[in-house]
């Protein structure tokens, strides 16, 4: 008997116990949950201030890389145009009927050339704008005035027909990366020969950059972030997006730069 | 008692069929588990003779109700690797009970819960599993509406609640049988427990969302 009441007495301390302990792991529990949903709510919240900061970073750089190529294309095509179409008239001499009529003719040809290129740089002034109408488009854009000084080869390839759906912050990002990209080439690759290629696959959109350039350490450049190559910015921006950057590089063998971004 | 054991599981079956569109999909699942649980425990009580109890009805349910737990696991984990596990132990524990009647048939017909205490090991195991999956969820979440939050709690109090019972039980049949057997009346509170806990659960939650 007195065998059975001290076993009674440790089976409801046992089970009193056990009790306790499984309540308290389940509010401790509790307790952990919501300070973990509170961390995820304050990063998800930060993680949103600094895309909005880097879409309106974003945004300011490619309206200052238009003016940039604006004012390039100002003093470098139509102010040499201007000059002389200004040269030519200057030198014209009334009495001499022959010259003049083939000098009226070049000044004329020059100011067709010089209104042709108002109209191409006024396409260039809604670089932004031009977003709207889809990113391939700004793309063939960007293209079209860079060839324009004949110096650069560039074949652009697109495969996005599986591509359903859209996504303006994305596709400015990824103009701006391109763009970046662009201007590295132009300062640094001598290259001649450029390949862009826009692709769409398993819900993610891949841009491709290739020069024939003379290639550099990848590694050095990530590391010396002042070089002015901004490939962390460029990293930086990928990552934000939630995709990835790649970049193969080999001295005097050119450069490929991958961009696969999630979209939309 | 029973009555009240019936009663509160009657009241869980139609409270649950009741809401089953408003519920999530895998609510479905403990609705076959408490229909089997009642037709089990009506067929026990039909095929029992005074003085002869049809243990073996329950040593029959104990497979299917693991089963139907594991399907009901498999739905809520969103890891493939929990998911594989699930089935792992779904597998294991019916092969575990094959060879265990296979090699030891005298305890068909047995009140013998080593088929219930492995359960309960394996079920405690999968609600582990549970909470450990839920701390990586990546959304806002209210812990007072989450209804796999307070499922698993309640598997958590049942079956740790019923591992300590059998652990007590196997230890006084050496010393006190008439204890023993009256420690299993814990396990009957347990059983009222959880019945409670799926009708407040089945009751209160918010219709899911389409």
């Amino acid at each position: 008997m007195h065998q059975s009441s001290q076993d009674i007495i440790i089976v409801i301390i046992a089970g009193t116990l056990l009790l306790l302990f499984i309540s308290i792991v389940l509010i401790f529990y509790a307790f952990v949950f919501q300070k973990r949903q509170t961390l995820y709510i304050k990063e998800t919240e930060k993680m949103k201030a600094d895309f909005e900061e880097e879409l309106e970073k974003t945004q300011i750089e490619v309206q200052e890389q238009t003016r940039q190529n604006l004012a390039s294309d100002l003093h470098d095509n139509i102010g040499q145009l201007l000059s002389l179409t200004n040269v030519t008239l200057a030198s014209i001499n009334v009495n001499d009927a022959g010259a003049t009529r083939e000098k009226l003719d070049t000044a004329q040809d020059l100011v067709r050339r010089s209104v042709k290129e108002l109209r191409h740089l006024s396409k260039l002034l809604h670089g932004e704008q031009l977003l709207q109408q889809g990113l391939e488009e700004a793309i063939r854009q960007e293209i079209s005035w860079l060839q324009r000084n004949g110096y650069y080869t560039i074949h652009f390839t697109e495969d996005t027909e599986e591509l359903t759906g859209s996504n303006t912050n994305k596709d400015l990002f990824l103009y701006r990366l391109l763009q970046e990209s662009l201007n590295n080439i132009i300062k640094h690759a001598e290259a001649n020969t450029i390949h862009i290629k826009l692709s769409y696959k398993n819900e993610k959109i891949i841009l491709e950059i290739t020069d024939n350039g003379r290639g550099f350490d990848v590694e050095a450049a990530i590391k010396q972030s002042r070089k002015g190559l901004g490939l962390n910015n460029m990293q930086r921006r990928t990552h934000l997006l939630g995709g990835s950057m790649q970049i193969q590089s080999t001295a005097e063998s050119g450069t490929i730069i991958i961009f696969s971004i999630p979209y939309p | 008692m029973k009555d009240l054991y019936y009663g509160l599981l009657v009241a869980c079956i139609v409270t649950l069929f009741l809401r089953i569109r408003q519920l999530p999909s895998y609510c479905k699942w403990l609705l076959l588990l408490l229909l089997t649980s009642l037709g089990t425990q009506v067929i026990q009580q039909a095929l029992s003779v005074p003085g002869v109890h049809a243990y073996f009805v329950f040593h029959i349910y104990q497979p299917i109700e693991f089963i139907l737990l594991c399907i009901f696991y498999y739905e809520i984990f969103d890891k493939r690797l929990y998911k594989r596990i699930t089935w792992v132990l779904g597998s294991l524990y019916i092969l575990s009970c094959l060879v265990y009647y296979f090699f030891r048939p005298q305890s068909f017909n047995k009140g013998d819960f080593t088929d219930f205490t492995l359960e309960s090991v394996m079920v405690c195991g999968l609600v582990v599993l549970y909470f450990i999956q839920m701390l990586e969820i990546k959304e806002k979440i209210e812990l007072k509406h989450f209804m796999k939050f307070w499922l698993n709690a309640l598997h958590l109090v049942f079956y740790g609640g019923c591992l300590f019972t059998m652990g007590f039980y196997y230890y006084l049949t050496k010393t006190d049988s008439l204890l023993a057997r009256q420690i299993l009346n814990i396990n009957h509170f347990l059983n009222l427990l959880l019945y409670s806990g799926y009708l407040i659960v089945f009751a209160c939650t918010k219709a899911a969302r389409t």
